[in-house]
């Protein structure tokens, strides 16, 4: 992963996604196992939502795993989610699942954090099989909460490892979906709201163009180029003619995520 | 009313082959793993597990050959990766899949807690889950004419649960509860009955002082049994942690169906009972470890 000798990768990705939350919004983080996928769905969006509350957004909710509202940031002594470990992290506010699936399903959850196995090029991710779905070749975990991250929350952000193996032009099976099959998809669908608002990588942040509905790059990382994305995605992006590079953290949000936010490397793996 | 205390076998011997259940719990974690070993020990086939997010409790189950269908939303072993039982049974056909979210699986329980039929839903609208789950139907709402996906009730006939607590009544303890155990509390409400393990029998004395700790009352309770970690390799809520040594030669070991073929005779069949695994695993040292590991770990 690259980094400049100013800002790591992680802090990057916080920064970026904290300025993109509003003030009052309730954002969620779902059980992630441990390693690279905890640090990505879990540890830089406690951060980017924590980040926010110190800034521009200090009413933004957390909701870690759900179930903890606004918690103790000093108390999550690791990414690794089991009920034990979980029930230590003071907070000011623990729900119970009903009232988790209450917000769910009431649409009171406005972004959510994902990650997959392959992402394609309407944004659509997979969780389930690897191959075709009667005699996979891969057997995964399964779509757990993510149909609703895509569907009933206000809007998701993929945060996923660069490479033409996840980024197909095809995911072999909708987990969470995205625009589907192209535009009109999701109304036809009977969808109503939510659905991927960026993917975030080691190399940019992408969005998708609303004619379309096909991924686009929004932004490189300082020092990518385009022919390295293009090198390491599976299909065909839109490519602006004038693609800036993604905004950089200023010395002050350093300085809140080391010192104040995650002084001890937990939540963007600096430990 | 007579106390429900009995064996660990003739607690699980009335479940029969074909039988749908549950077990309390949530991913790997709080699973009813000694009764589920005894299941795999007495033998029974063509299980159907219905479950929200499932661990090693169905992976073992699946890797005897013991379940021929599962509703769920997920089987993983969380830190210790994918689920290798239930993974290969997937890749071989070997088992019929019902594919839910984990809300709307969560929601079939609701609508048989409730006592309802079917329950709406639209969040999984636009997955795949929409093609190749069979069983799923649609309702028209009667009063706005909006249309729902609609799914089954999720009613088990019998549910395993392991707490640490219970009484000779069938009522379930449970002080070192997770934010998790609201799963556990919804599979028993939408369940016929209950086939429960303690880490320990309680007397009416300690039941009545101890009431507001209740996870389950007992009427709906059908068995107790004691079973000191009855969830190990699993944590148990606050008391005690997952056995992660464990964990990661269970994962090793599911690799292959040879080698969980040995894991199986060594830890379930090569056992008598749950006494013997708990000397198999290293008896008392290892498990006080785990115990010291659980609270505020």
């Amino acid at each position: 992963m690259a980094s400049s000798e100013r800002y790591t990768l992680e802090e990057m990705l916080a920064v970026t996604l904290a300025r993109d939350f509003r003030d009052g919004e309730r954002g969620f983080t779902g059980m992630a196992t441990g390693g690279r996928t905890g640090v990505l769905i879990v540890g830089i969006p406690i951060a980017a939502m924590a980040l926010a509350r110190r800034t521009h957004a200090p009413n933004l909710t957390i909701l870690y795993t759900g179930h903890i509202i606004n918690p103790a940031l000093e108390d999550i002594k690791g990414l690794y989610e089991s009920g034990p470990t979980l029930a230590a992290v003071r907070c000011e506010a623990r729900q119970s699942s009903a009232d988790i699936f209450s917000m769910v399903e009431r649409g009171e959850i406005d972004f959510g954090f994902s990650s997959a196995a392959q992402v394609d090029q309407y944004g659509n991710i997979n969780t389930t099989v690897i191959g075709d779905y009667r005699r996979p070749t891969l057997r995964m975990l399964g779509a757990v909460l993510l149909p609703e991250h895509f569907t009933l929350f206000g809007r998701e952000y993929i945060l996923i490892e660069h490479t033409r193996r996840r980024f197909v032009p095809r995911v072999d099976f909708i987990s969470g979906p995205g625009f589907i099959d192209g535009p009109g998809a999701r109304e036809k669908a009977g969808l109503r709201r939510g659905g991927p608002r960026w993917v975030l990588t080691e190399l940019g942040v992408f969005d998708f163009d609303q004619a379309t509905c096909r991924m686009r790059v929004k932004s490189l990382h300082p020092g990518h180029t385009i022919a390295e994305v293009r090198d390491r995605t599976g299909f065909e992006l839109i490519v602006p003619p004038q693609v800036p590079e993604t905004t950089p953290p200023t010395d002050e949000e350093l300085r809140l995520l080391r010192q104040e936010i995650d002084p001890h490397g937990v939540l963007l793996a600096r430990a | 009313m007579g106390s429900k205390v009995t064996s660990l076998a003739d607690a699980v011997r009335p479940i029969p082959d074909g039988a749908t259940i549950a077990m309390g719990g949530f991913g790997i974690g709080s699973g009813p793993i000694a009764l589920v070993h005894q299941l795999i020990r007495q033998g029974t086939k063509n299980l159907t597990v219905l479950g929200i997010i499932q661990g090693n409790d169905v992976d073992l189950l699946i890797g005897a050959g013991a379940v021929s269908r599962i509703d769920a939303s997920g089987v993983t072993l969380e830190d210790f990766g994918l689920a290798q039982n239930f993974r290969r049974a997937a890749q071989n056909g070997e088992i019929l899949i019902r594919e839910y979210s984990e809300a709307s699986i969560y929601d079939r329980f609701l609508a048989a807690s409730v006592g309802l039929s079917f329950w709406p839903t639209r969040g999984i609208l636009g997955s795949d889950i929409m093609k190749v789950n069979p069983d799923l139907s649609w309702v028209t709402c009667p009063f706005t004419g909006e249309r729902y996906v609609a799914m089954p009730a999720a009613q088990p006939e019998w549910t395993l649960l392991h707490a640490p607590f219970a009484d000779e009544n069938g009522n379930v303890y449970h002080p070192y509860r997770t934010d998790f155990a609201g799963f556990t509390e919804l599979v028993i409400r939408a369940s016929k009955r209950v086939i429960v393990s303690a880490e320990q029998i309680v007397d009416r004395d300690w039941a009545l002082s101890h009431h507001r700790d209740s996870l389950m009352a007992g009427w709906k309770a059908v068995a107790v049994v004691e079973a000191p970690f009855g969830s190990h390799p699993c944590g148990l809520g606050t008391l005690y942690g997952p056995d992660a040594e464990h964990f990661r030669e269970y994962a090793q070991a599911s690799r292959d169906r040879e080698s969980f073929l040995h894991y199986l005779e060594t830890y379930v069949y090569g056992v008598r009972d749950h006494w013997g695994y708990l000397e198999r695993i290293g008896g008392l040292p290892r498990l006080m470890k785990l115990r010291s590991s659980g609270a505020g770990a």
